[in-house]
């Protein structure tokens, strides 16, 4: 099953936000939120939260699993209507949250996004501009959070995709909140769309890491969540789509001698399938073109060598 | 004509006896150059598209990318 439409999903998981970008809330005998999604899912969300009779006051906690802007845009205005929420993220993570650099970045990115999906700078007056971020709690590799019912989170750190990433995993319930360590499911859910923008090699390490964990539920922070036999492989499978991926942009430049412009290819291929309009092209670009260059410098297996 | 049904990305379908995964992904309007192919859990070199040919009940996983980041 593959459910991308927010909503209810179990007595112990929501599915908020949109479609293209999404936030769960994980429920025990307190709750969480997993991932600080962008600003304008923000109207959406609030609509949710009231429609679902969700009672934030039993949210202690925000998750945030990296920090680009897609994915922490959120968290300012949720702090600032909801201030006893405790953010929780990567020592990595927090630093960046509090450079001004940043957070200016984040800041001028979440108003474009804004601007291109026709939401307002505020919601119900109060501002949803981006902020520093105070993080609570600095998670490490290996951490736990208890959320009480049998809810226990675990986070493991996954760079790869960014340097601050982290996952989070349900042991008991086998569910897996990737945020993007993941490359994104589209289409009929086998094609993927590769995340490992950071480095090849360490969403490679990383991807290895996860693999010898138990998946039931997959919950990427795009495209909803997935359950069954695919979700299974789905480590395994995403492994061999990123290697397949290197190559292929390899012998793309290979072929053209021209790292921009398969820099340019692949970020146009990447906004046509997912249709994600509120990245813009020169983001995709600047994010492609880090990751042709790794392809070409990074070495993975026999054939890199 | 002979015909053996499988599983391929979840869903049973029957293909010709003899037909190879690369006959399935060409005929499909694919790159082989962009397909990862899983054959009863084991993920196929590309090299051997053309060698094997999926019998009855087997698994087929094609797996295919775009890029991005």
């Amino acid at each position: 099953m593959w459910l991308q439409k927010p909503g209810i999903v179990n007595d112990h998981l929501v599915l908020l936000g949109t479609r293209e970008n999404n936030i769960y809330l994980l429920k025990g005998d307190v709750d969480m939120l997993v991932g600080g999604g962008c600003q304008w899912i923000v109207r959406e969300l609030m609509q949710q939260i009231q429609t679902w009779k969700i009672d934030m006051q039993r949210v202690k906690y925000l998750f945030v699993g990296h920090s680009h802007f897609d994915h922490c845009g959120a968290v300012p205005f949720l702090q600032r209507r909801y201030p006893h929420l405790q953010v929780l993220a990567s020592r990595q993570a927090a630093k960046y949250f509090t450079m001004p650099k940043a957070v200016k970045n984040a800041r001028i990115f979440g108003r474009q996004a804004l601007q291109q999906m026709g939401a307002s700078n505020d919601f119900e007056g109060i501002s949803l501009d981006f902020d520093t971020i105070q993080v609570k709690r600095v998670l490490q590799d290996g951490d736990r959070v208890d959320l009480g019912q049998g809810m226990m989170a675990f986070f493991v750190e996954t760079p790869g995709h960014s340097r601050c990433a982290m996952t989070l995993y349900l042991k008991k319930q086998k569910w897996l909140f990737p945020s993007d360590a993941l490359s994104l499911p589209i289409t009929d859910g086998r094609q993927f769309v590769c995340t490992a923008s950071e480095s090849f090699v360490d969403y490679i390490n990383s991807l290895d890491r996860l693999d010898a964990l138990e998946v039931e539920l997959c919950a990427w922070e795009h495209f909803g969540l997935m359950t069954g036999d695919h979700v299974r492989r789905i480590i395994p499978r995403v492994k061999q789509s990123t290697l397949a991926y290197k190559q292929m942009l390899k012998t793309h430049v290979e072929q053209s001698g021209d790292v921009e412009a398969t820099a340019r290819w692949a970020a146009r291929q990447w906004l046509a399938q997912t249709q994600f309009k509120f990245i813009p092209f020169d983001v995709m670009h600047h994010i492609c073109r880090q990751m042709v260059q790794n392809a070409m410098k990074e070495k993975l297996t026999d054939e890199d060598q | 004509m002979k015909t053996n049904k499988i599983q391929l990305n979840g869903k049973t379908v029957s293909i010709e006896d003899g037909m190879t995964i690369g006959d399935l992904i060409r005929e499909k309007g694919l790159d082989p150059g962009t397909v990862v192919v899983e054959h009863n859990r084991i993920i196929i070199d590309t090299t051997d598209l053309d060698r094997i040919a999926p019998a009855q009940h087997d698994v087929l996983e094609m797996l295919t990318f775009v890029g991005g980041g």
